[in-house]
């Protein structure tokens, strides 16, 4: 027998290890092992006020907090019967989309793009791509002034609450962001042609992709959830249409669609469900750098993302340029015995909330499952297809095969599988 | 502006906030005229911004270690054996040394020539909150000390 395993380099934020295990020349299983913590959080949260949760939830992520603070706004608000003005819903994807941009190009550039160049990270693509790493890193930081604006910082933003904002930003605020949005949108869209010269591994498998939907948006906010596979339900009939399981092997629950099984959420799912909702510019964007639509090729989701971050871009400008400040900076909210649900794309994607209050507005119960749980077992079919080909490559060949495979999710274990190390072992 | 003297971390994730509580001390008991001080909560914000605008550079950061929390370390950035033998505490994306390096990689012409680091060195971060352990707090006022005067020695 021959077993692949690549051990993990503990972070902060995520702790991560591969298995593989072959019999012969077979797959026997692949075992992809995450220990996210975020169900500490859902506990954490029992007997606290409503009025905490954004704040609480977005330590479960360093990278990820607006997705986080806006699936809990969502939650509350259904459960307290709360409908926010169009103007702070206007201000909620402003903030949502400086994220996107910032997680998204930290993601496509500094950790994914050195897999396509077969480098080891982003400081030797620097030395050969100098100028592409530079543009990323300004990319990335016009996503966190969009944040440090709307949010009063760059990093678990402190001006979300429940209802909407303890603030609303000043027209002048704002539109001292244009000219370097502008600007943005012009080097993600040379980006974006960069990257489609990059070498894609010829790959694709059938994936069910679920993604939130709107009748006009490229959904980041939204109350359906349709799939490619005939779903088409409201956020608050998830519990009824997903399920969870536990895995011996791992802390991370694997998502399933009940009756069905493993799917895919995120940019390709977003991208393939709602394509049309996408603004112009990046649809042509997409078009020009031939993605496939639908795209089945996991490979290719680092496209898909340098298309979302031209869309992100495009989108806050228009927002904008269209702002007014909003008559109230939030609604005010008067807690009720009930329950809430709350759903959201995160830049990896879905982020669903669920929470059972108090007449008083304290939580009761709370169930929160992040995009890496609902991706895991997709990505560990993903390589159980691959370690066919991983078996006649080097050992480090396999290695990066299998970690370029895992990052083309984005899970929260990416930082720690740039290091991670391969041991093969043997037996006659 | 002469100087810098930047504190990375988070103050919301316990003793990680070290290096901004120990920036924010600067702050309260002054500091001379020259010498700027800023806060970070993470480090790919270094990289064509702080790293360029002063020389030298002090970044004040979280530094793990088995070996007891509150002690002091001093290193330059540039100093790699130094370095990898510390483990700088760091959030998704790029550390801290990792800026560091891209920054003189891709603005060799930009970049400030003396970029020291004052680590203060904790156990990793278990819960979240704000305020910093005991042992922790009690560096500040000589992580405070450490970083201003690197900044005036190597701006003399």
């Amino acid at each position: 027998m021959k077993t692949i395993n690549i051990d993990s380099l503990a972070r902060v934020e995520g702790e991560g290890a591969l298995r593989i295990r072959f019999t012969r020349d077979r797959v026997r299983d692949v075992e992809l092992r995450i220990f996210e913590p975020p169900r500490f959080f859902e506990a954490f949260l029992r007997g606290r006020s409503y009025a905490e949760t954004p704040d609480i939830t977005a330590r479960i992520c360093g990278i990820c907090p607006v997705a986080y603070q806006m699936s809990a706004c969502q939650a509350i608000e259904d459960a307290f019967g709360v409908e926010v003005d169009v103007g702070i819903r206007e201000l909620r994807r402003l903030i949502y989309w400086g994220e996107w941009i910032e997680s998204h190009v930290l993601h496509m550039f500094l950790l994914h793009a050195p897999d396509f160049l077969g480098l080891p990270d982003a400081l030797e693509m620097a030395k050969e791509h100098r100028e592409m790493v530079t543009l990323a890193l300004r990319l990335k930081k016009v996503g966190n002034a969009i944040i440090r604006t709307v949010g009063g910082r760059e990093v678990h933003p402190i001006n979300v609450r429940v209802g909407g904002f303890y603030r609303a930003p000043t027209s002048a605020e704002l539109n001292a962001l244009i000219p370097e949005l502008v600007e943005a949108r012009d080097g993600a869209s040379r980006a974006l042609e960069w990257m489609a010269r990059l070498p894609f591994p010829d790959f694709a498998r059938d994936y069910e992709f679920v993604a939130l939907r709107h009748p006009r948006e490229y959904a980041v906010l939204g109350e359906r959830l349709v799939s490619n596979k005939g779903l088409d339900i409201e956020v608050r009939e998830y519990d009824r249409n997903f399920a969870e399981r536990q895995v011996p092997y791992s802390n991370a629950l694997h998502s399933f669609v009940k009756g069905r099984g493993p799917y895919v959420c995120g940019p390709l799912a977003r991208f393939n469900l709602n394509f049309e909702n996408l603004a112009p510019l990046a649809k042509q964007a997409a078009i020009s750098a031939r993605i496939p639509i639908p795209c089945n090729n996991p490979f290719m989701s680092i496209l898909v993302r340098g298309v979302e971050v031209i869309h992100a871009f495009d989108e806050s400008i228009r927002i904008i340029e269209a702002y007014q400040p909003p008559a109230r900076p939030f609604v005010e909210v008067t807690p009720r015995e009930s329950i809430g649900f709350g759903c959201s794309e995160a830049p990896r994607g879905l982020l669903y909330h669920r929470y059972r209050l108090s007449e008083t507005g304290l939580i009761e119960d709370a169930k929160i499952v992040p995009p890496t749980s609902q991706n895991q077992k997709s990505i560990e079919q993903d390589l159980f297809e691959l370690a066919p080909r991983m078996m006649q490559l080097s050992h480090e060949a396999a290695t990066l095969m299998a970690e370029q495979a895992i990052r083309n999710y984005d899970p929260c274990i990416s930082c720690a599988t740039h290091f991670i190390r391969l041991t093969v072992e043997r037996e006659p | 502006m002469a100087a810098l003297i930047v504190g990375i971390g988070q103050a919301s994730a316990g003793d990680d906030g070290v290096g901004i509580v120990v920036v924010r001390r600067l702050k309260e008991i002054g500091v001379p005229q020259g010498i700027g001080l800023a806060e970070v909560a993470e480090p790919s914000a270094l990289i064509e911004s702080h790293l360029c605008e002063a020389d030298p550079v002090v970044l004040v950061d979280a530094v793990l270690d088995d070996g007891g929390p509150g002690r002091l370390v001093q290193f330059e950035a540039g100093d790699v054996q130094a370095s990898e033998e510390k483990k700088l505490l760091t959030t998704h994306g790029v550390g801290v040394l990792d800026a560091v390096r891209l920054a003189r990689q891709i603005s060799p012409d930009k970049v400030a020539k003396r970029i020291m680091i004052v680590g203060v060195t904790i156990r990793r971060p278990k819960h979240y909150g704000e305020g910093l352990s005991r042992a922790v707090a009690a560096a500040v006022e000589a992580a405070a000390t450490a970083a201003l005067a690197l900044a005036q020695a190597e701006r003399a």
